[in-house]
């Protein structure tokens, strides 16, 4: 068996809604997946009018080229992995709870948003609000773990209630904000109001950090439990698998006191 | 059985089912760490009076902990999962949630959940704060050192306790030496402790005593100073006996720790005043475990100790 790759023919004239995918790959017989239809922006049209078919692992799924509006792949992946070779649209992952995702270029708004459990790595930049709520929800990713080697947009782990996302790069502002809990690092800083709003949870920043007034600051202190994160952060590789290699000493900052005000960012060099 | 001038007598040991579990303690250094397993394995040489039987296993380097820092892996050993839970939380709270720089974690991989920082999050009074990492959540109670942190639950398994056997020397320096050599063998044994002071016992008992209220008196039979007036196992040259108790988290680690032990006692020979090798045991009625020495020692072909239910950290 080889991964089913899908390869897209051209560019697309609208934004690509790509959530039926993988309930067809579920519930119909690969003979059947060009006929799946697909709506771009308004218009119904075939999955094998847009993409060339390829293996038949649908396990190991393989999307190619510059799918930059297609929106809600691997939404609901469940097991398994999916690659995609080149950029990808919005709501990557969407509701995903299981299996590994990865995206070799950039991803937009509302990457991993309502994540419950797997993997997403973005090789380049994500967009805002990554591991955010859908709208109209309370809670955003509730578990799993997003890497990002890039940078990430505004708003990244909006309303986010478990899980991790590690972003080598920078965050925009209002980073974590009305975060619930669990845990958001940047490794080159984070933008205007971080943890806006926040009420339990980590944002761990190293670098510059513009912190507000509703955050109090507690103090330099050399944490177990950072190095605990740090260590399990190593198999990531790049800049992730060196923080571990000595104790860093983290500012501790709490808030966002204008909230519940018990969550931290903590920030370190 | 005669191993280098020891009589090693024809029977066995008589040791018992047990819940167990492993705790990994750290701290900001070796020191520290120790400070804070040696408290929490404090008086727990025997279930009799103790409520748990506890050990350090062995040193844990920093590559080996959850958060990088030197530690100490520890085994507690207790009758039933509800003692192993209360003694467990008791215990940690008192001596590694107090030890300056200490945090405890879990250390086995397999087995029941039972609660370790769990309800100790509580002293945090609302300021507690968790992280899930690895599927593994660990609670961060504000101290006056910083934090506290503690994983949630540990691991319970089915255990073995009461593996053991006697030294039957000449005098006390030679029970003494004997006893030490045969520690210092065990104690690279994985999965075992050798919980009474030293890891030697000198008050081995036997079922029974004259006392209605005792059920468990001196083991007269091996009381050197009763050879004349009681039915003594000791053989006539023997003036001392001492003996190791061992559990581990399965027979096998026992089997395992017992034939180290016996062939470095059986090493010192003869002319060190090791006269004999024997073992305490109840009839064979009452315990689920039966460790024959002579068995023991002639199956020097036998598999190393079978894997724990689970490595450190």
């Amino acid at each position: 068996m080889s991964a089913l790759t899908l390869t897209l023919r051209e560019t697309l004239p609208g934004r690509l809604d790509l959530s039926p995918l993988l309930p067809a790959l579920l519930s119909q017989a690969l003979a059947d997946l060009p006929k799946l239809v697909l709506r771009i922006d308004t218009q119904d049209v075939c999955l094998g009018d847009l993409f060339t078919l390829a293996g038949d692992d649908a396990q190991d799924l393989v999307l190619v080229g510059d799918l930059s509006r297609v929106d809600r792949i691997g939404a609901g992946l469940a097991g398994g992995t999916l690659r995609v070779d080149g950029h990808a649209g919005a709501y990557l992952g969407q509701g995903m709870t299981g299996g590994s995702l990865t995206v070799t270029g950039d991803v937009a708004a509302f990457a991993a948003a309502a994540l419950r459990r797997g993997t997403i790595t973005i090789g380049g930049n994500a967009g805002d609000y990554l591991g955010g709520a859908l709208p109209g929800a309370m809670q955003g990713m509730a578990g799993g773990q997003v890497v990002v080697y890039g940078n990430a947009g505004a708003r990244c782990g909006d309303r986010m209630r478990r899980g991790a996302i590690l972003v080598a790069g920078s965050l925009g502002a209002y980073a974590g904000s009305r975060m619930l809990a669990g845990t958001v690092l940047a490794l080159q800083g984070a933008g205007a109001h971080a943890g806006y709003g926040m009420r339990r949870g980590s944002l761990m920043v190293r670098g510059a950090v513009a912190v507000d007034a509703t955050f109090a600051d507690c103090g330099t202190h050399a944490l177990p439990i950072v190095q605990l994160l740090f260590r399990s952060w190593r198999a990531l590789g790049g800049e992730f698998a060196g923080l571990a290699d000595q104790v860093r000493p983290v500012r501790r900052l709490v808030g966002d006191r204008a909230a519940d005000g018990k969550g931290e960012i903590l920030r370190f060099s | 059985m005669i191993v280098n001038g020891v009589a090693v007598q024809d029977t066995f040991a008589e040791a018992f089912g047990m819940r167990g579990t492993r705790l990994i303690v750290t701290g900001e250094n070796l020191k520290w760490a120790y400070h804070g397993a040696t408290a929490l394995t404090g008086f727990a040489t025997s279930v009799i009076a103790c409520g748990v039987e506890a050990g350090i296993e062995r040193k844990l380097d920093p590559a080996e902990t959850p958060d990088g820092r030197p530690g100490a892996s520890v085994l507690m050993f207790a009758t039933s999962s509800k003692e192993l839970t209360a003694q467990v939380e008791r215990r940690v709270g008192q001596t590694i949630l107090t030890c300056p720089t200490a945090s405890c974690f879990g250390g086995l991989s397999a087995g029941d959940p039972i609660a370790l920082g769990k309800n100790l999050r509580y002293f945090g009074d609302g300021w507690q704060a968790s992280k899930v990492v690895d599927g593994r959540r660990f609670w961060r109670v504000p101290v006056m050192d910083g934090e506290f942190v503690c994983e949630e639950t540990t691991r319970m398994v089915r255990a073995v306790g009461g593996g053991n056997f006697l030294i039957l020397t000449t005098d006390s320096a030679a029970a003494l030496a004997a006893a030490e050599a045969a520690i210092e063998s065990m104690r690279r044994v994985p999965n075992v402790i050798m919980p009474f002071p030293g890891g030697v016992v000198r008050s081995g008992s036997k079922v029974g005593s004259r006392y209605k209220t005792l059920p468990a008196s001196t083991n007269d039979a091996f009381c050197p100073t009763l050879r004349g007036v009681v039915k003594t196992e000791l053989p006539p040259e023997a003036g001392c006996c001492l003996e190791i108790v061992i559990d581990g988290l399965t027979a096998e680690d026992i089997r395992v720790a017992m034939r180290v032990g016996m062939q470095a006692v059986c090493a010192r020979g003869r002319e060190k005043g090791v006269i004999a090798l024997s073992a305490g045991n109840y009839g064979g009625k009452l315990g689920q475990f039966h460790f024959p020495l002579r068995g023991i020692l002639e199956d020097t072909a036998a598999p190393p100790a079978a894997p724990s239910a689970g490595g450190a950290a």
